[in-house]
């Protein structure tokens, strides 16, 4: 913490004091000299918490309580201030806000990357990792920027900044959260199988092709209306279509693995098929 | 005993007695406190003495060029400060003369 930066919570734990600027007068002077007087020793070790030396100042100028009463209405972030004060007497408390600052770079460098993550999810479609080059490139100069912006000692406005951008970036993370589904969390396991096949297709080779299917008995004699199957029990059929071929619907609609299918030439000249041309018995649509 | 507490009750006389030998800032009085032996002193305990008996008129007030940085504001004591130094100092060596008393006779 900068000189200017513990001078600013030492004045907002101080307040609306009657007499602020009496009480903080020497505050700069006693900081400047702390600090040429150990370089590169952080404030807090040497005076402790910002809180703790503003009641400590308050105190000492006698005037606390009267400075109490003269605060009017809740102050969050002063309230939020005492109480971390009081806090820091509990040994737990101490050391956990003694160690969450040594997290500081770690965060700035998730800060970058959640912030890549958001902007190139609203500018694409979501994902939660760098996928192309580009993605990375984002990536890269977002955490550099973060990290550069959290090393930088800034005024008011930019820690105003900094918290909008933290906001944002824990926004980024719960949404992430939420959108990732952890595995252990699922309670089904689910099977991934191809989609069942309805019809299987005979299309044979691509110079030959398969119209129509002409079974025949042992002994040679044409077969009509048999229905063919695979081994799963999906109808075989085929593509007339696609070999110059339609379907003679002027019976009604045709069971497509009934073979030999009516079908017809493109130029409406009808197959020659062995079948008579009458029109097979009804029967139910089985393909499925 | 926790000798921070009784250092409250006596830290306006130490401070008034450090300004009584010469003139001094801020920083350079809570020094001299602790060079004194008063090595538990807090930095914004003496600040806020400071600024407490600078109000009750009892420090006069000037700012100084320094080699080292900044100017310097410096406290000295004025006349009221003096007469305050030398009210408090009867009033401790009162105290002291009788506390022991009270210690000898506890010892004895």
């Amino acid at each position: 913490m900068t000189p200017a930066q513990y001078a600013r919570a030492v004045r907002e734990v101080v307040g609306d004091h009657p007499d602020r600027e009496e009480l903080l007068e020497d505050l700069d002077d006693h900081l400047a000299e702390i600090a040429a007087e150990s370089p590169g020793l952080p404030l807090e070790d040497r005076l402790g918490p910002p809180a703790a030396y503003a009641e400590e100042l308050m105190a000492a100028y006698g005037s606390r309580a009267q400075s109490r009463r003269a605060r009017r209405g809740f102050r969050p972030r002063a309230w939020a201030t005492g109480a971390h004060t009081a806090l820091l007497r509990h040994g737990p408390y101490r050391s956990l806000a003694t160690f969450l600052p040594e997290l500081r770079p770690g965060w700035w460098v998730l800060r970058g990357y959640l912030l890549a993550m958001l902007l190139l999810s609203l500018y694409g479609y979501g994902r939660a990792v760098p996928e192309n080059p580009a993605d990375w490139a984002v990536v890269v100069a977002l955490v550099w920027a973060s990290v550069w912006f959290g090393r930088r000692r800034g005024g008011r406005p930019a820690s105003l900044f900094a918290g909008g951008l933290n906001a944002l970036a824990a926004l980024a993370l719960f949404a992430g959260l939420i959108a990732v589904k952890p595995l252990d969390a699922d309670p089904a396991p689910v099977a991934y199988a191809a989609a069942p096949v309805a019809n299987v297709i005979v299309t044979g080779s691509e110079s030959v092709g398969v119209a129509n299917i002409r079974p025949y008995a042992k002994d040679g004699t044409p077969l009509a209306d048999v229905y063919l199957y695979d081994q799963d029990g999906n109808p075989v059929i085929t593509d007339p279509e696609s070999h110059g071929y339609t379907v003679d619907r002027s019976c009604g609609e045709p069971v497509l693995n009934r073979y030999p299918l009516p079908l017809k030439k493109e130029s409406f000249e009808p197959e020659p098929s062995p079948t008579p041309a009458a029109c097979p018995t009804p029967s139910p649509d089985r393909t499925k | 005993m926790d000798s921070s507490q009784l250092l409250k009750g006596v830290l306006d006389l130490a401070v008034l007695a450090v300004l009584d030998e010469r003139d001094g800032y801020g920083y350079d009085v809570v020094r001299r406190l602790r060079e004194a032996g008063l090595v538990e002193v807090g930095d914004a305990s003496v600040y806020g003495t400071l600024r407490r008996l600078y109000k009750a008129g009892a420090l006069t007030s000037y700012v100084m060029a320094s080699d080292e940085g900044p100017h310097r504001k410096y406290y000295g004591l004025n006349e009221t400060g003096r007469s305050m130094y030398a009210a408090q100092a009867r009033t401790w060596n009162s105290f002291v003369a009788t506390m022991a008393s009270l210690l000898k006779e506890g010892r004895g």
